[in-house]
């Protein structure tokens, strides 16, 4: 179970006068139970990777608190980080090591011995359709083969809580439509805490049980797509996204160009 | 720290090392690369210098000269004979083929009346030509400078002798000539290439390593998800560090390794004699190397580290390749004794101390551990400005 509570985070960078400052999230919060996938909805920079970032304890909020299972992550980092399945933005694998060797790499730096890494690992290949692929070095793999590759590194300690950062960029129809049946294997079978960003709106609605959209670094709505459609008074859910996530100014540019 | 979390950090460091090794090991490429321009190299270099030294050994034995028109000094050609030495005509177009080299390397010329201008009593003029772009020319004019010296000295003797003047009143002041350096000092003059290509050898062989695992990581996407695990970055630190020292600590092995069978290519019978390299200076240069090298690759990894493309890093790392690789040029250009600040200068220490080494001069005990204390002195700068660089990183930002 993840919760965050009122979380933000502001970027400064340069020196002196040339400083600028960059308020990338100023108030999300939500709650992610077990057995659920929650999907962090938002327009393209509106805070969902820097929101992912900071529950993967890579930088902490400078407000507001985040537990994982409990642990506050700001005070115990790496015990949060060793109950969390990380898919981040940045998905990089080691082109001179193989499949395998690059699941087993981080199933050893969180603690397993070699031998349950290449079990679970081989497990992990069965479920992704990735077995072929194992004893293959990672150079020249497809984006959908590097994706499930990344996935299953992510996955290899079986996590309780799995946090995936826009997992469906880059993937075809048939490599997506199998990640969300990982996805919902995951859910169902296993009872995961899911969360993953996103910014299209049919993968929400085929997807989630429980919705957080995020517009300019706050949470503007959140609940099952057919409650966030229903307080829009819309039954269309990408017209509600619209009219929940951009401002008046906004949506009038928007026609103003179409 | 308790038990567990100290075997735990121990487990991650040891997994860190064991995969950037390997990987290390797999960039067949660049490993490919070093070993053929640093380590297989300073042997090469040995090979043509002992070919060369062999050549020039040859034509200072063989006493030769070659001259043009010494039909018309009789008097020279007999005193030639005396210092047994053979006369070679030189051929009609001797200028042409000194230029490029492939005639004698000078050409003594006689004129046509040498023997009357002698018999006047007036000094006839002889002329030596040789290219000052050819090196090994020297040796020869010098021979023929001797030898007119000599002849001239022969000639104003029996002269002065006519006169009934002792033949000492030439020369007031007798000069005799003693070369101080041994063999091994000359040799040491003659091998100073070799520290310096050993530092090549660490110098690349810890370059592609040090980079791939910290700007290159970056490049590729792969810190952060590397970084959301929960290792210890000391440990992912450590272990990244190891692997690196290891991988230029194993360059640095077989470079120096490869000069001792280098002995047996060396042809010339005087540079063997002087090339005063055998196990025991192997394991002295190792002793003084392989810290280095594991300096070397922290330094490198603290400059990559904050670089987020392999390209930047090169960029920025040229700073440090170009100071190690300079730094052998000061005892270089030092002419005469190592001053007593090189030894604490990292790279500059080692190499000064190495030369010293292969000239047989002593070394005091400070001197040996002087080299060891600076290159843990800059592992620990480098590592912390590491672990700073890391604990810093907004990887995203």
């Amino acid at each position: 179970m993840i919760v965050v509570q009122g979380i933000a985070k502001r970027f400064i960078s340069g020196r002196a006068r040339s400083q600028t400052t960059v308020e990338a999230v100023s108030d999300v919060s939500f709650v992610a139970d077990d057995g659920r996938i929650l999907g962090l909805l938002g327009p393209n920079g509106a805070g969902k990777t820097t929101t992912l970032r900071m529950i993967a304890a890579q930088f902490p909020p400078d407000r507001g608190t985040i537990t994982v299972d409990h642990l506050d992550v700001g005070e115990q980092p790496y015990h949060a980080l060793a109950c969390m399945g990380v898919l981040s933005d940045a998905r990089g694998l080691y082109p001179r090591l193989t499949a395998l060797e690059n699941i087993i790499y981080y199933g050893e730096l969180h603690g397993m011995t070699r031998p349950d890494a290449v079990r679970r690992a081989r497990e992990l290949a069965d479920i992704l359709e990735l077995s072929d692929l194992l004893d293959r070095r990672t150079i020249g793999f497809s984006q959908g083969e590097r994706m499930k590759t990344a996935l299953a590194r992510a996955l290899v300690h079986d996590p309780g809580n799995i946090i995936l950062d826009e997992p469906t960029n880059g993937l075809d129809v048939l490599a997506t439509r199998s990640l969300r049946n990982t996805l919902r294997r995951l859910r169902d079978d296993l009872g995961k805490c899911i969360v993953f960003s996103t910014h299209i709106m049919q993968e929400v609605e085929r997807l989630c049980d429980d919705v957080v959209i995020v517009s300019h670094g706050k949470t503007v709505a959140n609940g099952s797509v057919a409650e966030i459609s229903a307080r829009a008074g819309t039954s269309d859910f990408e017209d509600a996204f619209v009219a929940l996530a951009f401002s008046a100014s906004e949506r009038a540019n928007e026609q103003g160009h179409a | 720290m308790t038990t567990g979390s100290g075997n735990r950090w121990l487990h991650s460091a040891l997994t860190v090392f064991r995969k950037e090794f390997v990987d290390a090991l797999r960039d067949r490429k660049s490993l490919v690369v070093v070993l053929l321009a640093a380590v297989l190299m300073g042997p090469a270099m040995m090979f043509a210098m002992s070919v060369l030294i062999g050549r020039m050994e040859a034509s200072n034995q063989a006493r030769e000269i070659t001259v043009a028109g010494i039909e018309y000094a009789p008097t020279l050609a007999n005193y030639l004979s005396r210092q047994s030495y053979t006369v070679k005509a030189a051929p009609a177009d001797f200028k042409q083929g000194i230029a490029a080299g492939s005639v004698a390397e000078a050409v003594l010329v006689i004129p046509a009346d040498f023997s009357t201008t002698m018999a006047d009593g007036r000094n006839p003029k002889v002329e030596l030509y040789f290219s000052a772009a050819h090196q090994r020319s020297a040796s020869a004019v010098q021979r023929a400078r001797q030898l007119i010296g000599g002849f001239n000295r022969e000639q104003s003797t029996i002269k002065l002798a006519m006169r009934g003047i002792a033949p000492a009143a030439l020369s007031s002041v007798e000069l005799n000539v003693r070369d101080l350096a041994d063999r091994a000092a000359r040799g040491a003059q003659l091998l100073a290439f070799m520290p310096f290509m050993l530092m090549m050898a660490v110098l690349y062989g810890c370059l592609a390593a040090a980079l791939d695992t910290t700007a290159g990581e970056r490049e590729r996407g792969s810190l952060e998800p590397l970084l959301m695990t929960p290792v210890r970055r000391s440990a992912l630190i450590a272990g990244k560090w190891a692997a690196v020292a290891c991988v230029g600590m194993l360059i640095t092995l077989l470079a120096v390794g490869s000069y001792l069978p280098a002995r047996l290519l060396i042809n010339s019978e005087t540079l063997r004699a002087m090339f005063n390299f055998g196990p025991a200076e192997a394991l002295a240069f190792l002793y003084f190397m392989l810290p280095l090298s594991a300096a070397i690759g922290a330094v490198l990894m603290a400059i990559a580290v904050r670089c987020r493309t392999f390209k930047e890093a090169q960029a920025n790392s040229a700073i440090a390749v170009f100071f190690f690789s300079l730094v052998p040029m000061v005892e270089v250009f030092n002419q005469g004794a190592a001053a007593p600040w090189f030894v604490v200068v990292p790279g500059l220490g080692q190499i000064s101390l190495m030369n010293r080494l292969m000239r047989h001069e002593s070394i005091a005990a400070m001197e040996w551990l002087t080299p060891l204390i600076t290159s843990f002195v800059l592992i620990a700068v480098a590592i912390w400005l590491i672990s700073r660089a890391l604990h810093r990183t907004a990887v995203g930002r």
